[in-house]
């Protein structure tokens, strides 16, 4: 109704009404959100402000604190009186100097006087000549009239000597007006240049010895008091201090190459903007902040540490390499810490956690054995090898020898079934030239047959090569695992059974990772591999020997620098190998003997080219003896090459038959009382197929030696670019929205949140291998996950998961980041991975920093460490190369006398043959040489024999009271050398390189600290080494040098006059 | 597992999804508000058909009327200061939006990676849901077609000559069901479908369920013929050899429920249209060609939820199958 | 002034320079009044006509003039409906569109001085947007949110013309016009989509070009396609990207069309469109209601 009858003459409520209040504030409001996209812009997205004023803050404090401190240094140093006596010279030098420098000083001030009174008139003079001589050399030479021409060189003339007048200042101070013409004026400029470039050398001259009285001055103070001096550190604070807010970058864009992820284009990292510690500009390398020295301890958020290893950058410079090359993460982004990192969902590459940093080493370092710096690292590669991994995934690099041993065998298949097929064909062409129609075509028949059967000859040289190599492959390859065809002899049955239910339980540190085996399958693969073994010969039964004595000699002769023993806190020795706390157990006593005597020995080689193990009756066929070895190697059937030895690293350690009996009557007592369940089944042949099945399903044949599965290849994925593998490739299973959310398996929640990572999968699956199966229906055992676990601690997880991340396809990288070392470098890797595979660091010190197994042990502390083994360090300098690839291949040095070392008889802990093959053997050799970078060719340097005065002299020295060498040093009397403590001179001839033998005896504290060697024997006297001792007065005249004396005359020594000096030194006076 | 609100929230705050959760809101909002000025308008109406002689006097509108107001107003200033007003509030919404959300960028481009689910923008989530029930030449290719033409012919089938110009549901009350079914029903249904159930898989996934990738669902889709056991053998014997006498038995039973519904869909319609005096005086005005055209775009609308039906309740993929194509 | 100084010269000086001030300054006095008074009306300025072309009075004959007169207004007719000026019946989704388009239109210029249509370059140059670009971040998500925004727009209006019947005699051609525009702003929206280079866009793409191999007859999987000797190297599919996969081309071609081929279109379909709005007589209501009984036939 109210719309029929409306007021009388309402106002019109779309004109009366204004939208200005709606507009003003609509106005407002826009303002506001402009303002705030303004706020934005430049606070919001530049969270790196923030971090830089309190650097900036923190930083100057510290910087206060440190100049404060280097000022009283200065000051305390300027106070000792040898810093007065420089300064007093430099004060002096510089009093005499300075009125001469005065005065030149006011000389030069004169001449620019000078030069710039007269500049102006010299300017003009000189553009008006020269205009006029332009103008005169423009006018041609009319032959007619020549007046213009003349006119013009009249006014030439005349401006040349047209003269200036210039108000003269002189000496004095006076001025006078001189004029000069043009021709003046220019000879006086050019005058005045000359006389102050002279003078200025002059000055130079006469201030030159308070320059050196300063420097002096200044080296003195920087040799007492190193690092950076006030005014650098002054400097430091004020940039400090006077810190702009700006975004600090580092831009990586080489022509042509690719240096970051996303391919192409360049690497722009900004991580200093908030990491300004790392700066090099406001950081120097000399200096080093760490959190503590900040003030901030406590602090989460204060990213202002300088870089952790600034050796590191050294090797990669920043400009070169920037951060996120090889930390990860986001170098672009500043607008918050988590895109900075990478760690957000849609930034494939995000930054490594801490305590796997060391994984961005292995994206350029996939072919290194062994990285510096990297120790978590190495224990990552270390472990990859010890826990079997190697065993099912491959992993480019590692256990090369293998692949190289299938192709020579396979090649080897090949050629001979060629060879085989040629031969029926020349059967053939002959059968067909016989009986050929004509005579031609007979002849051409025989060609081809013989073409054949040289081709024949041809493919017999090739396999030669090829089984000499697999002579040497064969002897390289070595599995990670104890050859299964023995167990008969080496094993108790009931043992078997018991290990395969839970390895874990037997021994919490066992190699051998823990299968889930139902019972079923266990018992199948016990009774298969049981059944499946050799039945014998039975092995001599051998008496029991010493236990005690067998003890002391398991912890002396340094098996527990790969074994170890005892469990829990008293377990001691290294996880190389297995622990041997409970092998009683498991092994027979007989075996035991025979392994630890040699446990390169086999029962029966065997024929890779037959895949079977050969049986006498295979050798009675050719009438040959049942002999086979390193030499006697090849199969009679076929003639290629044998296994004729255990694929195991275990070296021989030339004991002793009763030793060995003694350490194996020990090891027989490392038992528990546990009781096993009577194994029957083993026997019954029902299980056998299954357990064959199983076997092979489940990979043993990977690690293990099974007769009949011996070419079974590795059952894992391979791990080479595991790391750079698209985080949908891995099965989170049913735990994917877990991990997405930060809960773990067990429910508890992740400290840094969603784990739906590369790391969490690979922390996760290390840690429980199955934990993907969680909630899956899966009643077949054969479809579950069944990679084993491993006995990994906390650390091994993170140390494989470091190796793991870092596993990137290489690819990825710009060629030229990898390292693929050369020449020394890469003779260093390739005697690493040697290194790492026979764990020659169980007892050596090879690298500057490496830790050995051995040093740990309780019989190797305090003054005991003379007993360990020696230090290799310089290895390569010390001694010849032949004679260490001698040592090598036989550290007894003696066919006969085995029982010993070579060097160091009187060392308990002892070298064991490890049977090297020959390329190994060189390897090792060039691999020390490089290590300590000698040229790798060795040219041994010619010795000149002595003269009767210096062989006289040299005598003295060398029996000096003051270095009685032959009281430390062995000389082969049996009584003697079991209280000496240094290697027999005789050897030195061959082993002992005369240059370091030199530095050795000069100063041998610096070479090995600690070692007993006496330092000081000799002085530096007028450019020689002078013997520190007392000399006959008729030998004081001696002018060479007397080190290279001794040393020429150890290196020539002859076992006489050993035996002579040593019966005078025992009857002399140096024995008491 | 349902009452997982930790997925709902993620699927909301999905940057891309914020336009369809704003859908939520405006879209019922702004078809209320159409609908509530069209029920004024028909209560004015109702009134003026009542009274004639009110209608002859009446202004005829709602909005507040004064025979000195004048009838017109210059568009400057009183409409330009309104679209100022709204540029200004719109700019500010948007800035807002901009500062407060990021636009999504995720890792290159990858063909060797693939995405799930692989979504279609959100508004192109219809076409994709239907691809669930039809093949990709319908459900890609004809259905939009469809769609764009019968938007087009609108105008030209609808011989209604009220409502124009002025929100009304009484008198248009077939062409807004129509409409209302057509966008809000099943393309912006589907639309919110595709966003908030679709999850891993384009699996059906009802609100806070989670969206496990590793989810696996009973699909057992038969055509319509299986269901009949159609598989020719009263066809073989009077067929040549040569033909595959279970495809053309196929082919030919096809046709039926495809014909079949053609016919009773059509009657349908025919009552619905026919259904008021006032709606029979409507297709009197409308010519044959009208007539066939609008009863074919219904009859084809109608099929989309239709299939849906079938699909989801008795899991018939084909009502009729042939080599070349099928429906 | 006193008595004895007359007739000094100097003092006769001193006058005439005194009065010679005094006009000056009544002077200057004068025009800055005239100054402060026009000053106070802007729109009587030569500058302000110059500009607007219509005086100061504010009658119905300038109010008709500054839109007639004016480029950018005169898409308007001069006089509206007065309850049209509601926002009730319009809801402005039209203009609102339109507005969108304007800002797409700026920040998309912007973005292009960023971007290059390349596989190496494309998704990298997003990465510079974000975190090197000033207010790149910003022009981004504002692009981004205003190209869905602009949809939902587009269908509310259409949503708004249907309710008011708006389509009915004589605007059946602009509503069809109204049908193609909506479709070139969802292709708009969706060209743009694949530009980044990234998973999102990616996938997003390949889902919806893969549709384009069903086309009956044109696609290498669609009805009939393969009878007539459609593959995946020559169908509809294969015109769209430039090549059997989502690729550097069907990058190129995206936004050929997204920056390009597109705007041009709609731009002219807008002008259409605006053009028959008005020669149908502007926006169609609110008109007043028609009675059943008034049907004439």
């Amino acid at each position: 109704m109210a719309s029929q009858q409306p007021p009388p003459t309402p106002s019109d409520p779309i004109t009366s009404r204004s939208l200005a209040g709606w507009l003003l504030l609509a106005a407002l409001v826009l303002m506001a959100a402009l303002g705030w996209s303004i706020y934005q812009e430049e606070v919001g997205l530049r969270p790196w402000r923030a971090y830089q004023s309190r650097f900036s803050r923190v930083y100057s404090a510290f910087l206060e604190k440190r100049l404060a401190e280097r000022q009283a240094a200065e000051k305390a140093l300027q106070a000792t009186p040898a810093y007065q006596t420089l300064r007093a010279a430099a004060d002096a030098a510089d009093r005499v100097a300075r009125p001469l420098d005065r005065k030149i000083e006011q000389e030069v001030a004169l001449a620019d006087q000078q030069r710039a009174a007269m500049i102006a008139a010299f300017q003009t003079a000189r553009s008006l000549v020269g205009t006029l001589t332009y103008d005169y050399s423009q006018i041609p030479d009319a032959p007619g009239d020549r007046s213009s021409k003349q006119s013009a060189l009249r006014d030439l003339q005349q401006a040349i000597h047209e003269r200036h007048v210039v108000e003269w200042p002189a000496a004095d101070g006076t001025v006078s007006a001189r004029s000069f013409d043009y021709d003046q004026l220019n000879a006086q400029f050019n005058e005045l240049l000359d006389a102050k470039a002279r003078l200025m050398q002059q000055r130079g001259q006469v201030d030159q010895p308070v320059k050196d009285a300063q420097d002096k001055l200044a080296a003195f103070v920087a040799q007492r008091l190193p690092g950076l001096n006030s005014s650098q550190l002054a400097g430091l604070l004020q940039s400090a201090q006077s810190l702009e807010y700006s975004i600090h970058q580092i831009y990586v864009n080489p022509p042509g190459k690719t240096v970051n992820y996303l391919g192409g284009g360049a690497l722009v990292d900004r991580c200093q903007s908030c990491h300004l510690g790392m700066d090099p500009t406001l950081v120097p390398p000399s200096l080093t902040l760490s959190r503590a020295d900040l003030g901030l301890a406590g602090s989460k958020n204060a990213p202002f540490e300088s870089h952790s290893e600034r050796a590191l950058l050294q090797i990669h410079p920043l400009e070169t390499f920037g951060c996120s090359t090889c930390h990860g993460g986001n170098g672009r982004a500043l607008d918050s810490v988590e895109t900075a990192h990478g760690r957000y969902e849609h930034w494939p590459w995000p930054l490594y956690y801490p305590e796997n940093s060391q994984a961005g080493c292995q994206n350029c370092h996939a072919a290194d054995a062994w990285t510096d710096y990297a120790p978590a690292l190495d224990r990552g590669r270390y472990l990859f090898r010890v826990k079997g991994c190697i065993g099912c995934h491959n992993y480019k690099g590692f256990d090369d020898q293998a692949t190289q041993l299938q192709d020579a065998q396979h090649s080897i298949q090949q050629l001979e079934r060629q060879k085989a097929q040629n031969l029926i064909q020349v059967a053939q062409l002959n059968h067909l030239g016989d009986t050929a129609t004509s005579n031609d075509l007979a002849q051409r028949y025989y060609a081809d047959a013989t073409n054949l059967t040289v081709r024949n000859s041809q493919i017999e040289t090739q396999v030669d090569v090829l089984d000499s190599r697999s002579h040497d492959l064969l002897q390289e390859v070595k599995r990670v695992a104890p050859d299964l065809k023995e167990i008969r002899l080496k094993l108790h049955r009931d043992w078997i059974p018991y290990w395969l239910e839970d390895t874990h339980v037997f021994d919490p540190y066992a190699q051998m990772p823990q299968y889930r085996l139902q019972p079923d399958e266990a018992q199948a693969i016990a009774a298969f591999i049981w059944q499946d073994a050799v039945p014998g010969p039975p092995l001599p039964s051998q008496p029991p020997g010493d236990p005690n004595h067998g003890q002391q000699l398991l912890e002396t002769r340094g098996c527990l620098a790969c074994h170890s023993i005892g469990e829990g806190s008293s377990r001691m020795g290294g996880d190389y190998a297995a622990n041997l706390s409970r092998i009683g157990e498991k092994d027979n006593y007989d075996y035991l003997v025979r392994w630890i005597l040699n446990p390169r020995i086999r029962t029966a080689p065997y024929c890779p080219f037959e895949h079977r193990d050969l049986t006498p009756a295979d050798y009675a066929r050719h009438n040959l003896p049942f002999v086979f070895d390193l030499e006697h190697s090849r199969c009679p059937n076929d003639g290629h090459e044998l296994e004729v030895q255990q694929p195991t690293v275990m070296p021989v350690f030339r004991l002793s038959v009763q030793d060995a009996r003694d350490i194996a009557s020990y090891l027989e007592t490392r038992k528990t009382t546990h009781a096993y369940a009577p194994a029957s089944y083993l026997d019954d042949p029902k299980w056998f197929a299954k357990g064959k099945a199983l076997v092979s399903f489940y990979g043993c044949a990977a690690c293990h030696e099974i007769a009949g599965l011996e070419d079974e290849g590795r059952i894992g994925t391979e791990l080479t670019d595991e790391g750079s593998k698209p985080l949908d490739r891995f099965d989170f299973g049913f735990l994917l929205t877990k991990s997405e959310r930060g809960v773990l398996p067990d429910g508890s929640r992740s400290a840094r949140g969603s784990w739906h990572d590369l790391k969490g999968f690979f922390e996760q699956k290390l840690h429980q291998p199955n934990v993907f199966d969680t909630q899956r229906y899966l009643p077949n055992p054969q479809d579950r996950l069944h990679m084993p676990t491993p006995a990994l601690s906390h650390d091994d997880i993170e140390a494989l998961a470091t190796f793991l991340l870092g596993s990137i396809d290489a690819s990825q990288l710009p060629p030229e980041y990898i390292y693929s070392p050369a020449g020394e470098a890469a003779a260093i890797q390739k005697g690493w991975w040697i290194v790492a595979k026979y764990n020659c660091t169980g007892c050596h010190q090879i690298a500057v920093g490496q830790h050995t197994g051995l040093e740990t042990l309780p019989m190797y502390q305090g003054e005991n460490k003379a007993n360990l083994p020696p230090v290799l360090t310089f290895e390569g300098a010390r001694v010849q190369p032949q004679w260490l690839k001698n040592f090598l291949a036989n550290p007894a040095l003696s066919p006969t006398d085995t029982n010993r070392d070579g060097v160091r008889t009187y060392l308990q802990v002892r070298m064991p043959t490890f049977d090297l093959a020959p390329d190994e053997i060189s390897a090792l050799v060039s691999f020390f040489e490089a290590l300590s970078s000698q040229p790798l060719q060795y040219m041994p340097p010619v010795i000149h024999p002595l003269t009767a005065d210096e062989t006289r002299m040299a005598r003295e020295i060398f029996t000096s009271p003051a270095a009685p060498c032959l009281k430390c040093h062995m000389t082969g009397n049996p009584a003697h050398d079991q209280t000496a403590t240094a290697p027999n001179f005789l050897l030195a001839r061959d082993r002992l390189r005369p240059e370091w033998t030199k530095r050795w005896i000069l100063a041998p504290a610096s070479m090995a600290p600690g070692t007993a060697m006496p330092s000081n024997l000799f002085r530096y006297e007028n450019g020689r080494w002078v013997f520190n001792g007392p000399l006959p007065a008729d030998l004081q005249h001696y002018q060479g040098d007397m080190a290279d004396l001794l040393v020429r005359y150890m290196l020539q020594l002859t076992p006489q006059e050993q035996q002579m000096l040593a019966g005078r030194a025992s009857s002399g006076p140096g024995k008491k | 597992m349902f009452g997982d609100w930790h997925q709902l929230w993620v699927i909301v705050s999905n940057p891309d999804n914020v336009p369809v959760v704003a859908l939520l809101f405006l879209v019922p909002f702004f078809t209320w508000f159409g609908l509530y000025q069209g029920v004024k308008n028909d209560r004015l109406i109702a009134r003026l058909e009542a009274d004639p002689e009110l209608a002859r006097t009446h202004h005829r509108k709602t909005q507040p009327y004064h025979p000195t107001w004048a009838k017109e107003v210059h568009v400057w200033p009183y409409l330009l200061r309104m679209e100022l007003l709204v540029a200004i509030i719109l700019t500010v919404i948007l800035l807002v939006w901009a500062l407060t959300i990021n636009a999504p960028l995720e890792e290159p481009a990858n063909a060797a990676i693939t995405m799930n689910p692989a979504k279609a923008p959100w508004y192109f989530l219809g076409l994709q849901e239907m691809l669930e029930y039809f093949d990709p030449w319908i459900a890609g290719v004809v259905m939009p077609t469809l769609i764009i033409l019968g938007l087009m012919a609108i105008p030209f089938i609808d011989a209604n000559p009220l409502g124009n110009g002025y929100y009304t549901y009484r008198q248009r009350r077939f062409a807004v069901w129509t409409f209302l079914v057509g966008l809000e029903g099943l393309w912006i249904m589907l639309m919110l479908i595709g966003t908030f159930i679709r999850g891993p898989g384009f699996m059906w996934f009802w609100p806070t369920q989670t969206w496990d990738p590793d989810r696996i669902e009973f699909q057992a889709n038969r055509n319509l013929d299986q269901l009949f056991g159609i598989n020719g053998d009263w066809l073989r014997h009077l067929l040549p050899a040569s033909w595959n006498a279970e495809i053309w038995a196929k082919g030919l039973f096809g046709i039926i429920p495809v014909a079949l519904y053609f016919l009773v869909a059509a009657w349908v319609f025919y009552k619905v249209i026919n259904a008021t005096p006032f709606s029979r005086k409507v297709f009197g005005r409308m010519s044959l060609v009208q007539t066939v055209v609008m009863e074919l775009l219904l009859i084809l609308m109608l099929s989309l939820p239709l299939t849906i039906f079938l699909r989801l309740l008795f899991r018939i993929k084909y009502v009729w199958e042939t080599p070349w194509f099928s429906i | 002034m006193p008595e004895e100084n007359r007739g000094n010269p100097k003092t006769d000086l001193l006058e005439q320079g005194e009065g010679k001030v005094q006009a000056l300054k009544h002077w200057f006095r004068t025009k800055l009044d005239e100054q402060t008074e026009e000053l106070k009306r802007p729109e009587d300025t030569q500058l302000y006509k110059a500009f607007f072309r219509v005086g100061r009075v504010d009658d119905a004959r300038n109010r008709a003039l500054h839109t007639l007169n004016n480029l950018f207004l005169h898409i308007h007719p001069t006089k509206v409906n007065r309850d049209a000026v509601r926002y009730s019946y319009t809801w402005g989704m039209g203009g609102i569109s339109f507005y969108l388009f304007i800002i797409l239109t700026f920040t998309g210029v912007l973005l292009m001085f960023y971007y290059h249509p390349t596989k190496v370059q494309a998704f990298r140059d997003i990465l510079y947007l974000e975190h090197d670009v000033p207010f790149g971040l910003q022009l981004r998500n504002m692009h981004r949110w205003a190209a869905h925004l602009m949809v939902l727009a587009v269908w509310l209006h259409m949503l708004r013309v249907f309710l008011t019947g708006s389509y009915k005699r004589p605007r059946e051609f602009n509503w069809c016009i109204g049908v193609l525009l909506l479709v070139l702003t969802m292709l708009l929206s969706f060209t743009g989509y694949l530009l980044p280079d990234d998973q999102l866009g990616f996938w997003a793409v390949t889902v919806g070009t893969n549709m384009g191999r069903a086309t009956p007859l044109l696609g290498s999987q669609g009805p009939f396609g393969p009878q007539l000797g459609m593959t995946s190297y020559n169908d509809v599919r294969f015109a769209l990207l430039g090549g059997s996969i989502v690729d550097a081309n069907a990058l190129l071609r995206a936004y050929i069309w997204h920056c390009i081929a597109l705007p041009l279109m709609i731009s002219i379909f807008f002008g259409v469109h605006f053009w028959r709005v008005r020669k149908d007589g502007g926006a169609s209501g609110p008109s007043p209601v028609m009675l059943e009984s008034e049907i004439r036939d």
